[in-house]
């Protein structure tokens, strides 16, 4: 296990509620200029689950797993939720008839972090039992752990909303000065497209481009599953996210494909270097589900 | 040659208002330094379109000329003047000490603001909130026998002027510079609606700019974009061209820089290029002498 600095974290609460689902009225287009009745963002997604594969769903357009949720009140309280909220961090469920009951964070998806329109989801992973007890409007309040994390001897390595007891779970080695992450697929820069400019980095997502159909097979995108740990070739993601020449960004799977141009996979960024420290090795199970001990 | 449907385009007023200047305070740029940034908004008396878009003191996203945003809605980006103007349609200065001076429409930088470029005398005479109009013209312009090209924000008199040329049933258009589809940065992705949105070319890594000469761009220049296509959205397909305008200036944030309007995209097989260090908007729409 790494040393980090986790013992000097703070704990704190930031709180929300579930998001209902946000679809468009005039249909989205699609890259080919085919209108499409897109589903997936937002609300309770009952079948669509950390573990499971994102590709094959329906009308999905980037599809989220679990259960969306966003801050509540003043816009400040919601960028609170938005920003602090951290990969693995437990949620309590505040009211309705699944009060008491407790979730994870397992990603965060949501563009144009700076202003206040379009979807800016932390989502949330429940058991099965739980779901069920569910509605839309439901508190839920996050403790939060993970802003200011950082690894004993790697001080230039950005870590985003990445909680300690993920950190510690992912299997994460030091070799030859680097940090080499377990992951299940390394993804060249090219296919990096949405999430560029945005910033700060702990809100939103990358998205990896599953517009030009070619690459799907070529670079075996529909073998990805929601929670994949992955590594973007490439990238920087340290105070917001670009391209950058031997740089890299560590992200967790946290929606489907798209069919609009431009738009893809999402991969909410949790680690990140432009001094190349941190390398990729191959493991198809590098998954959160199995790190966080969730049911897939 | 070639022949375009411009007789049979609509042309219709669209207005907006010159935008006064705002700030956030400092910006955090990509290697994380903070950075008071000036350039977008208000009128611009230094930097024109013809101009680099680099090397200006403490500049961001540098909008050339004269910003205006539409009033007619609560969002710029949903006004008719940012969804219907194109580049080279003809501005009126409709109030104000310049009231009836003439200007040109030089692009839509995506957030909120529409560029329009006066002569010095005229910008002398503006001040912030004068109204501007603008004869939208170019929605739903064609070439002839190119029906599978996709034409955007591109006035009949700036495609004209293109010296575009047609070999082997192909255009071949004439590009200051080639950009690969790795380096676009923000605004890809975003809203399908072309019309509205422009895209940077990222120069927030200093060895890219450096492999690419990102430094040597202007403002106005027309680019070529490899393996994008940009018929409704922004996004990567290998081997298609996208041809874009040049509309602002460089930047220091994270996957930023120089934006650029996709005026023409199409899949493999339909474009070609030919470099030109002078394919810039401001020679062929005259608002200066070509060297």
């Amino acid at each position: 296990m790494l040393d980090s600095n986790k013992e000097d974290l703070l704990k704190f609460a930031v709180q929300g509620e579930i998001v209902p689902a946000i679809p468009l009225r005039n249909y989205w287009v699609t890259w080919d200029g085919k209108p499409k009745m897109a589903i997936g963002v937002g609300g309770i997604n009952y079948n669509l689950k950390v573990g499971g594969k994102v590709f094959g769903w329906a009308n999905g357009d980037r599809a989220e797993p679990g259960v969306a949720t966003d801050g509540t009140g003043p816009d400040s309280w919601k960028t609170g939720y938005r920003l602090y909220s951290c990969i693995g961090n437990k949620v309590r469920v505040l009211s309705g008839e699944g009060k008491g009951e407790s979730g994870v964070v397992i990603g965060k998806h949501g563009l144009r972090a700076f202003q206040q329109r379009g979807a800016h989801h932390v989502l949330v992973h429940f058991e099965d039992d739980v779901l069920d007890m569910l509605a839309i409007g439901d508190k839920m309040q996050v403790k939060v752990c993970g802003v200011g994390l950082k690894i004993d001897d790697f001080e230039d390595i950005r870590l985003l909303s990445l909680s300690p007891i993920l950190l510690d779970n992912m299997g994460i080695e030091v070799r030859d000065g680097k940090l080499e992450v377990p992951v299940v697929k390394e993804i060249p820069n090219f296919l990096i497209s949405q999430g560029a400019g945005e910033r700060p980095s702990e809100m939103g997502n990358w998205s990896i481009q599953t517009c030009y159909p070619p690459d799907i097979e070529r670079f075996g995108l529909d073998d990805l599953r929601f929670g994949d740990v992955v590594l973007l070739k490439d990238v920087q993601s340290d105070y917001g996210r670009g391209q950058y020449k031997g740089g890299a960004t560590i992200g967790i799977v946290c929606c489907g494909p798209s069919d609009i141009s431009g738009k893809g996979i999402g991969a909410t960024n949790i680690i990140s270097t432009r001094s190349g420290k941190i390398s990729g090795r191959i493991d198809p199970q590098a998954n959160i589900a199995q790190y966080l001990g969730l049911t897939v | 040659m070639f022949k375009t449907n411009s007789d049979s385009l609509i042309i219709t007023a669209v207005q907006g208002v010159i935008q006064p200047p705002s700030s956030r305070g400092y910006s955090v740029t990509w290697d994380g330094s903070p950075k008071l940034s000036i350039g977008t908004a208000s009128i611009s008396y230094s930097v024109q379109i013809g101009d680099l878009a680099y090397g200006q003191a403490s500049a961001d996203h540098i909008e050339p000329g004269v910003t205006i945003q539409g009033r007619d809605k609560p969002v710029p980006s949903e006004c008719a003047l940012a969804i219907l103007a194109c580049i080279g349609n003809e501005a009126k200065v409709v109030s104000g000490d310049a009231k009836g001076a003439k200007g040109v429409f030089t692009g839509r930088h995506a957030g909120s603001d529409d560029m329009v470029w006066f002569p010095e005398e005229v910008l002398e005479k503006l001040a912030l909130l004068d109204t501007i109009q603008i004869k939208a013209c170019g929605v739903g312009i064609k070439i002839e026998g190119f029906d599978d090209v996709r034409f955007n924000k591109l006035s009949p008199r700036l495609l004209q002027n293109m010296g575009i040329s047609v070999e082997d049933d192909q255009l071949v258009v004439p590009i200051a510079k080639e950009v690969p589809g790795f380096l676009m940065g923000s605004g890809i992705g975003s809203d399908p609606c072309m019309e509205t949105n422009d895209y940077d070319i990222q120069t927030t890594c200093p060895e890219y700019v450096d492999e690419y000469r990102l430094k040597e761009v202007r403002l106005g220049d027309i680019v070529a974009i490899r393996d994008h296509y940009c018929g409704y959205g922004r996004g990567r397909y290998e081997g298609a061209t996208t041809i874009g305008v040049v509309i602002h200036g460089w930047s220091d944030s994270s996957g930023h820089g120089p934006g650029v309007n996709p005026v023409i995209s199409a899949y493999p097989g339909k474009i070609k290029t030919r470099l030109d260090p002078h394919a810039n908007i401001a020679y062929y729409l005259g608002l200066r002498n070509k060297p």
